[in-house]
């Protein structure tokens, strides 16, 4: 079952994004006030996929999604949008975001947006995996041949 | 929508503090915060002036922030009755 940190100052979007994940995750959902609280939670419980809204006190979306590619490559992130912020969001996409969802699409698009990123993250850890393993299976090919 | 009556208290009392220190940031991400918040009820006066007080935030420009305050303050407590009969909730005065 993944994990879903979800990183908002508004409590009411944070019930709002919980409630619309929480059918498809259940007691799954992790939750931070803002960017520099997000990265705290993250040293103790790894998400598989971070939701996050962009403007935020101490820490922004854009900065926190900076942090998690430098510290956490490994966990994608995903920025919820107001209304305005379109140029914000593609700075965010250009810095390494997984995707983005305007806040007044959420209900229509959050979920499967998740779903589908979390489902490419897999596909990406697989695809790691696999190589380390060639690479590998190559090095002791190399050595048997010596 | 339960969680609107609680937060916006709060919101209105960061919004105070940043127009006392003239913390121009944080009254444009509080009110942009507000602003979010009761997004629900985009068409109202409370939406508007959470809009206007976000600008004001990114404007530099204090100019007329107490007066704008004190209709936030009012508009949102004429949404609160409306949002806490929706919930099935007895109103609860809240001061300003």
């Amino acid at each position: 079952m993944a994990t879903v940190l979800v990183v908002d100052d508004s409590a009411v979007d944070r019930r709002l994004v919980g409630g619309l994940l929480g059918k498809k995750f259940p007691d799954s959902i992790e939750y931070a006030a803002d960017g520099v609280e997000a990265l705290a939670r993250m040293k103790t419980v790894a998400p598989d996929v971070v939701v996050t809204d962009l403007t935020m006190p101490a820490m922004d979306g854009l900065e926190l999604v900076r942090r998690v590619r430098k510290e956490h490559p490994e966990i994608p992130v995903i920025l919820m949008t107001a209304y305005g912020s379109e140029s914000l969001a593609l700075e965010a996409l250009n810095q390494g975001a997984a995707s983005y969802v305007p806040k007044s699409q959420l209900g229509d698009r959050l979920v499967d947006t998740v779903e589908e990123v979390l489902s490419l993250s897999r596909a990406d850890r697989h695809h790691a995996r696999l190589l380390d393993c060639l690479k590998a299976a190559r090095t002791c090919g190399g050595n048997r041949g010596q | 929508m339960e969680v609107i009556p609680e937060e916006t208290p709060r919101l209105l009392a960061t919004i105070r503090k940043a127009i006392d220190a003239r913390d121009l940031a944080g009254l444009r991400l509080t009110a942009h915060t507000l602003k979010g918040s009761i997004r629900f009820f985009a068409g109202s006066r409370a939406y508007a002036t959470a809009f206007e007080m976000e600008k004001m935030g990114r404007a530099g420009n204090l100019s007329g922030a107490e007066e704008m305050l004190s209709t936030l303050h009012g508009e949102v407590a004429r949404l609160t009755p409306v949002l806490l009969n929706y919930l099935g909730r007895d109103c609860v005065a809240t001061d300003t």
